[in-house]
């Protein structure tokens, strides 16, 4: 390709933005960082557009290579950023809080494994939070003051580990009535935060709620209550419980139409004969992790709509089972788990190939391959 | 249809330094915004609307977009909404070929292909400036694209200290 005149690429080449925003919208985010460093022009184009802004995230590492946050790069930055990622724990705080009062109208993301006391920043664009302690050993003190009055946008909210204060992410909740996806995962979940669900206006159509331990009796009434009044808009749901529980879960939630389940732990699980569910009409994908086939076997007996089925478990042979139950299903998908972990080990991706070869062999009407995943 | 009418007939259309071109009615349709003008004649004036004058395409993009639509006539086209979810997959060699010219061409296809509504044309074109830049460094870009480096060594110290901070999201 030969080169062209002088500014060749110059925006009043092309007559309309809409033109350059098609062209930025097949890069990469690393491209768009590329580009923004080509000239004046490019950096202001680049950070002004939404196209190019929600690629690229911001993110303040305790261990990024060194560097530190200082207060020019704050200030010297044209850019509004809508994404940011804090990782770590920090001596001090003043220039992560300077950086999200700078950038309060545009961030939309926030993902964040440091407790942050916002004080009385509002972040009215803000839609998804996500906070993560560094490791499911050292949770933190997640939650702090500061997103509890900061937001009222949110329309996705995921805690990846036990919050200290209950009461703060409860009031968060009420705060923002335009939530459509929760999930409390790695033991976030407390008694509190379904204690005053009837205070919640918004409507759920996502959440993901491992339980863990937690088998009292008021959790589970706290638990039902809430998942009553969002049933009208619920069609995703992620649990882990006993399977009695699990009856009630699925009578209540008629327009589910993905669901994954993973019980108890044994002692907590209860009889098998529990589990005496007779039927949802719109479920079309369900999740097993670790669940005993009798279980799994019932479920898609009377799953009538039901096409695409994952499970996770130890042993490859059930899954021929399966096969010969159900040959409606459109899509198997098995991942292989060992003491509760994911496993990639080769010897038993061939030993599950063995089995789902044989079957194959032994079963010519079923029209799909089950397909092998990492984990679901 | 006129039993007697030609099944697909003859155009003209002008360009904006007044060139004429004739193509079919079917290459032609291709383009939303010559649709949109034949539907508001109804389609039996075709043959007495005279060539359609093009303001905004000079004749040798024309000529470009021309050859583009009589290849592609036979072919199934998007919409402007089914393009825009659109990602970089295949490409049929064929248009790969035919967008191998100079980025001024480029430029004014890109322009003709938006004003003359013609969808696939214009992700093809955009889509290929795009994938110039893509994995190319500052440097890189400037230098394929001819563009001025106006920045002082201290603005662009910090804009470099600053895209430190910065990941792909």
């Amino acid at each position: 390709m030969e080169t062209q005149s002088k500014n060749s690429f110059d925006p009043f080449n092309l007559n309309d933005v809409k033109l350059y925003d098609r062209i930025l919208q097949y890069l990469s985010g690393k491209d768009i960082i590329n580009l923004s460093a080509v000239s004046k022009f490019w950096y202001e184009y680049t950070g002004e557009r939404e196209v190019t802004m929600k690629k690229i995230k911001f993110v303040i590492d305790e261990k990024h290579g060194g560097k530190v946050l200082t207060s020019d790069i704050i200030e010297g930055s044209f850019r509004h950023y809508k994404n940011l990622e804090i990782k770590g724990i920090f001596d001090s705080t003043k220039n992560i809080f300077s950086f999200i009062e700078s950038n309060a109208n545009s961030l939309t993301t926030i993902r964040t494994s440091y407790d942050l006391n916002l004080r009385n920043v509002q972040l009215p664009m803000l839609s998804s939070l996500y906070l993560i302690p560094r490791s499911i050993d050292h949770p933190i003190n997640l939650f702090c003051k500061g997103f509890t009055t900061a937001t009222t946008n949110l329309q996705e909210l995921c805690v990846y580990g036990k919050t200290k204060s209950p009461q703060l992410l409860q009031k968060t909740l009420q705060m923002n009535s335009n939530l459509k996806k929760l999930v409390f995962e790695n033991r976030s979940v407390d008694e509190e935060h379904f204690k005053y669900s009837h205070t919640y206006d918004f409507k759920l159509e996502v959440f993901r709620c491992d339980t863990s331990s937690q088998d009292n009796e008021h959790f589970w009434s706290n638990l039902n209550n809430f998942l009553d009044f969002q049933s009208d808009s619920l069609y995703d749901i992620k649990i882990n419980c006993n399977y009695r529980e699990l009856n009630k879960i699925l009578t209540a939630l008629p327009k589910l139409r993905c669901f994954t389940f993973y019980p108890n732990p044994v002692i907590y699980a209860g009889s098998l004969s529990d589990f005496n569910y007779l039927g949802h009409r719109r479920i079309e994908e369900a999740r097993f992790i670790f669940t005993p086939m009798r279980i799994i076997e019932r479920f898609l007996h009377y799953t009538p709509s039901l096409h695409t089925v994952y499970i996770a478990e130890l042993h490859a042979e059930h899954i021929s089972k399966l096969i010969d139950l159900i040959p409606k299903l459109r899509c198997i998908k098995y991942a292989y788990i060992i003491d509760n972990d994911y496993s990639k080990e080769f010897i038993h991706e061939k030993i599950l190939e063995y089995h789902l070869n044989f079957h194959k062999q032994h079963c010519a009407h079923i029209p799909y391959q089950p397909i092998i995943i990492e984990q679901i | 249809m006129d039993i007697d009418r030609p099944s697909d007939p003859q155009v003209s259309v002008v360009s904006s330094d007044g060139t004429m071109f004739h193509t079919t009615l079917k290459s032609i349709l291709l383009s939303g915004t010559i649709k949109d003008m034949i539907e508001h004649i109804g389609e039996g004036g075709v043959e007495n609307m005279g060539a359609i004058p093009l303001q905004n395409v000079d004749s040798k993009t024309l000529e470009i977009v021309i050859k583009w639509i009589e290849h592609h006539k036979d072919n199934i086209q998007p919409t402007s909404e089914e393009i825009k979810d659109k990602t970089a997959d295949f490409i049929d060699p064929w248009d790969e070929n035919f967008l191998e010219m100079d980025l001024d061409k480029l430029y004014n296809l890109i322009t003709a292909a938006n004003y003359l509504n013609i969808p696939q044309l214009l992700w093809l074109s955009t889509r290929k400036i795009a994938m110039l830049i893509k994995n190319r460094t500052p440097q890189e870009i400037r230098s394929l694209f001819n563009i001025e480096d106006d920045w002082t060594p201290q603005e662009i110290e910090a804009v470099q200290k600053e895209n430190q901070w910065c990941e792909e999201k």
